[in-house]
């Protein structure tokens, strides 16, 4: 088990390398001098004469990378164009928010995904298996953005109960999180499914139906537990893709967490900051993604580790 | 000529359980219908999808403008029509590609292993630390908005599917009893692996490609709705559902219309790649 956690370890760090070798290469593939490009339209020759000595941007590209990651490791992501405050100031608090907003999409994933998923396995053939069923085969099917505009339209403009932006209360999350949930939700509810499927034809399932134990304990307490072994790597490995993928929720819902920052840099040129997101969300991805491997032995003990 | 009717047969099976699967087969002819749109659209537009009529804005539908108009007085109708050709060759090309740069790359890892499998899968590994659409935003801040460069972007992004896809298929194709036989004959490798090893890889190839055209056509509508894709006044159906926002209290079919024109078609082609997947495979059918 040591030896795989080590293994596992060792293999995210050139992943994390090439992520930042990326990252750094961005504005050096953006046509134009990089000093220029970090330092705004509007800068002053000094300016980008600054720049150019602070990155290095003289130098050789190996080297500036070394400045650059040594940089990365005393917490300087630079300085934005637009504000003039340290990229990482600017984006923590928006960071945070994209947390709250991933995980609350990851409450609605768990809670309607896996219900939606149990009840289509156990009333398969019935009603309730093929409503339930087409309802997240166009849940996969529906963009976002799209998505995102109908709830704002319904619950906003024609109910008015809910606010269609900003930031604050529960209120407010509500409909972002409904909106970037909502696909995770239709994968989950599938997969639930489909695996609820599998384990109920089990002999282990028909025991316990022998032995006279009621359909609830057998479905909760013998098939789920089993069921939802493949169910819990996606939902992780969804949350770390919904930190990145909530770009289109938070701009619909101008919710300010780090997709709508990266946008608005995006717009306003601060290609420091832009860096800075891509930075975060992927190495966030990565570490999401490198922890679910690092559970997925305790939580189903036949998987091998060789 | 047996090989061929064989070939032909098996095809005809496939085709039969395919048609056998309501569900694919009601895909099959939503993509068909999609397809006669977007091929014929601009001939049987009823209005040009470029020109202005400032006092019809924001219409609703009606007998005259189905769709209603949008906040130009463009009559939606056609302007959906011919998106349909634009979001189609979109979906069409990014997986072109992918398919042919994802292929080629699996097919090298698979078949040569060893340090190129190697290498291929660590740059393949480093593609997938960033969440799907992230990389297409990269690429196109990189590259400068537009929808060509959304083609590129979006292409490049799918590549680890098509190369991890073909990757498994050659390891195990490379194995069989023709291909060792083709090698025992003097076959060289990059006829083996042209002739004897990708062509049997097709099939899966085929299913993967029709569930990512409907994967493209999102990722690359959520790039126009970021205003990083097609620029005004192309009708692209992102860009057409973006603008319509503004409008959303006094007009909502602006941004209705088009975000339904999408799910759609990525509903038809998730369909059918899921009734490919059953017919190409019978073993994966649940």
């Amino acid at each position: 088990m040591f030896d795989y956690f080590v293994r596992r370890l060792f293999q995210a760090v050139p992943v994390l390398l090439g992520v930042t070798i990326i990252v750094f290469g961005m504005v050096h593939l953006i046509p134009g001098d990089p000093a220029e490009i970090l330092a705004g339209t509007n800068a002053s020759i000094e300016d980008i004469q600054d720049i150019r000595q602070q990155m290095g941007l003289d130098k050789p590209l190996v080297e500036q990378y070394m400045i650059y990651m040594k940089n990365i490791f005393k917490g300087d992501l630079g300085t934005s164009i637009r504000t003039r405050r340290p990229v990482l100031e600017e984006m923590l608090p928006r960071y945070v928010n994209s947390l709250q907003l991933a995980a609350s999409a990851v409450v609605i994933m768990l809670a309607f995904g896996i219900t939606t998923g149990i009840l289509s396995a156990v009333k398969q053939g019935t009603w309730i298996d093929y409503t339930s069923m087409a309802i997240s085969l166009f849940g996969v099917s529906m963009p976002v953005f799209w998505f995102g505009l109908m709830l704002m339209l319904f619950f906003s403009v024609y109910l008015g109960i809910l606010p269609t932006t900003g930031i604050g209360t529960f209120k407010h999350l509500v409909l972002p999180s409904l909106a970037l949930g909502a696909h995770s939700t239709a994968v989950v509810a599938r997969l639930t499914r489909s695996s609820m499927l599998e384990v109920i034809r089990q002999d282990y399932i028909r025991t316990g139906r022998a032995k006279g134990l009621n359909e609830y304990s057998v479905i909760l307490q013998h098939a789920l537990k089993n069921a939802l072994i493949p169910v819990v790597t996606i939902v992780f490995l969804r949350f770390g893709a919904l930190l990145g993928g909530a770009v289109l929720a938070e701009t619909v819902f101008a919710w300010p967490g780090v997709g709508l920052l990266m946008i608005e840099a995006i717009g306003n040129r601060d290609y420091p900051v832009v860096q800075g997101c891509v930075l975060m969300v992927s190495v966030s991805f990565v570490l999401v993604n490198l922890m679910t491997d690092l559970i997925y032995p305790f939580l189903d003990p036949r998987i091998n580790l060789k | 000529m047996k090989r061929t009717s064989g070939k032909r047969k098996l095809w005809r099976e496939r085709f039969s359980i395919l048609w056998s699967n309501s569900l694919a087969k009601t895909g099959l002819v939503v993509i068909v219908l999609y397809l006669i749109v977007a091929f014929l659209g601009p001939y049987f537009a009823p209005y040009d999808p470029y020109q202005l009529d400032l006092p019809n804005t924001l219409q609703a539908p009606s007998s005259e403008h189905i769709f209603g108009t949008d906040e130009f007085g463009r009559d939606i109708f056609s302007r959906i029509i011919i998106g349909a050709g634009i979001s189609l060759s979109v979906g069409v090309m990014t997986v072109i590609i992918s398919s042919i740069f994802g292929g080629l790359l699996g097919a090298v890892a698979g078949y040569c292993g060893g340090a190129a499998d190697s290498i291929i899968m660590r740059i393949i590994d480093i593609k997938l630390a960033f969440p799907e659409i992230l990389l297409a935003i990269v690429i196109v801040t990189i590259l400068g908005p537009g929808l060509q460069n959304v083609v590129i972007a979006v292409g490049i992004q799918s590549i680890p599917m098509f190369a991890r896809m073909i990757r498994s298929s050659v390891l195990s194709v490379k194995e069989s009893d023709y291909v060792l036989a083709a090698r025992g004959l003097g076959a060289s490798h990059l006829r083996i692996l042209f002739k004897h090893v990708l062509p049997n890889c097709m099939a899966p190839m085929i299913v993967l490609a029709t569930l990512r055209i409907g994967t493209a056509i999102i990722t690359a509508s959520g790039l126009s709705f970021l205003g990083l894709g097609a620029q005004p006044p192309t009708p692209e159906w992102g860009a057409m559902l973006a603008s319509g926002r503004n409008y959303l209290r006094a007009a909502p079919w602006v941004s209705t219309i088009p975000g339904l024109a999408i799910m759609m078609v990525v509903f038809g082609f998730n369909v059918l790649g899921d009734g490919l997947r059953d017919a190409m495979d019978p073993r994966m059918k649940k």
